[in-house]
């Protein structure tokens, strides 16, 4: 990520932050295999 | 001064020997994989020199490539000619559906390859290597003028999501949604699996306009073009409306300021 597309791997705080930026707020972390699926909703 | 090497330092000095040179083992499976080593030997063992034929390539070099895959493992042979694939091989067979070939292929192409040369540079600035590789502002940009390797990172992504998708798909309640879009979906395997878990669930595929059409033409063949659309577009301009958006291997590619544009344009 930092050498291909300037993006970057994030833990979940930093997941909550970009949530909070956009008018998000963080519903729900369920593991899906090797992944998780994060859900996040409006807040208003 | 006497420098006998202990049995950990030997073990160290050949980790770091396979670390220094890993980047030969890279293209030596994307060699591998360009000229479909695991199909010619799917049906059984073959030579050098037929593989060499049907791929248009130096019979000699072709020998020596295989020698060097079946010291990797990705082969066997007893007499230096005839070769027979493993399983490990397999991996990189075309009609594999989780197939790793085309993540090999695209991996090692200049698109990726040329920046990932210049990772101490980016530790330096703190930025990516693309531009300065390629000319261009993103990986992205670089892929819209080469159009085979987009298409083969495409297929790429579609073969790791598509194990991911039916792990996404089953813990994804969509009761109640009427249309979910898999934002930047690419061949839209996540929300494909979404909708074979949910025979109510309309979906699509929102990407850059020539991206999508691959989406439509991999939903025709699954049947689930009646409730699929595809749109074409930029989310950092705006995202359709819909109920229900999934984002999969989309917010590691971009910094904070992008990731907020994004996901701000999907809850608009």
């Amino acid at each position: 990520m930092l050498g291909m597309t300037g993006g970057r791997e994030r833990q979940l705080a930093e997941f909550d932050a970009l949530f909070t930026a956009s008018g998000l707020r963080r519903v729900d972390v369920t593991p899906a295999g090797a992944f998780a699926v994060i859900e996040a909703q409006p807040t208003t | 001064m006497t420098s006998v090497r202990t049995s950990a330092e030997a073990q160290g000095y050949e980790r770091m020997m396979g670390m220094v040179t890993g980047f030969w083992v890279t293209q030596t499976v994307r060699a591998a994989a360009l000229y479909n080593l695991a199909d010619h030997l799917a049906a059984g063992t073959d030579t050098a020199e037929a593989i060499a034929e049907a791929e248009s390539t130096d019979s000699d070099a072709t020998r020596r490539l295989l020698r060097t895959c079946a010291s990797l493992g990705l082969m066997t042979s007893d007499d230096g000619h005839h070769f027979t694939g493993t399983s490990l091989l397999s991996t990189l067979r075309q009609d594999d559906p989780h197939s790793l070939r085309h993540f090999a292929i695209s991996q090692s192409a200049p698109g990726h390859w040329l920046p990932w040369g210049m990772v101490p540079e980016a530790v330096r600035t703190g930025r990516h290597q693309v531009t300065a590789a390629h000319g261009e502002a993103t990986i992205f940009d670089y892929f819209a003028k080469h159009l085979d390797e987009a298409s083969s990172f495409t297929e790429s992504m579609s073969n790791l999501s598509r194990a991911a998708a039916l792990d996404i798909a089953a813990v994804l309640d969509t009761k109640g949604v009427t249309l979910a879009l898999d934002i930047g979906g690419a061949g839209g395997d996540v929300i494909r699996a979404m909708m074979r878990a949910n025979p109510e669930l309309d979906g699509g595929v929102f990407d850059l306009p020539h991206i999508v059409p691959a989406a439509a033409e991999a939903t025709k063949a699954d049947g689930l073009d009646g409730r699929f659309t595809t749109i074409g577009g930029d989310f950092f301009d705006s995202v359709p409306p819909a109920d229900l958006y999934v984002l999969k291997y989309i917010l590691h590619d971009w910094d904070d300021a992008n990731c907020v544009r994004i996901l701000d344009n999907c809850r608009a």
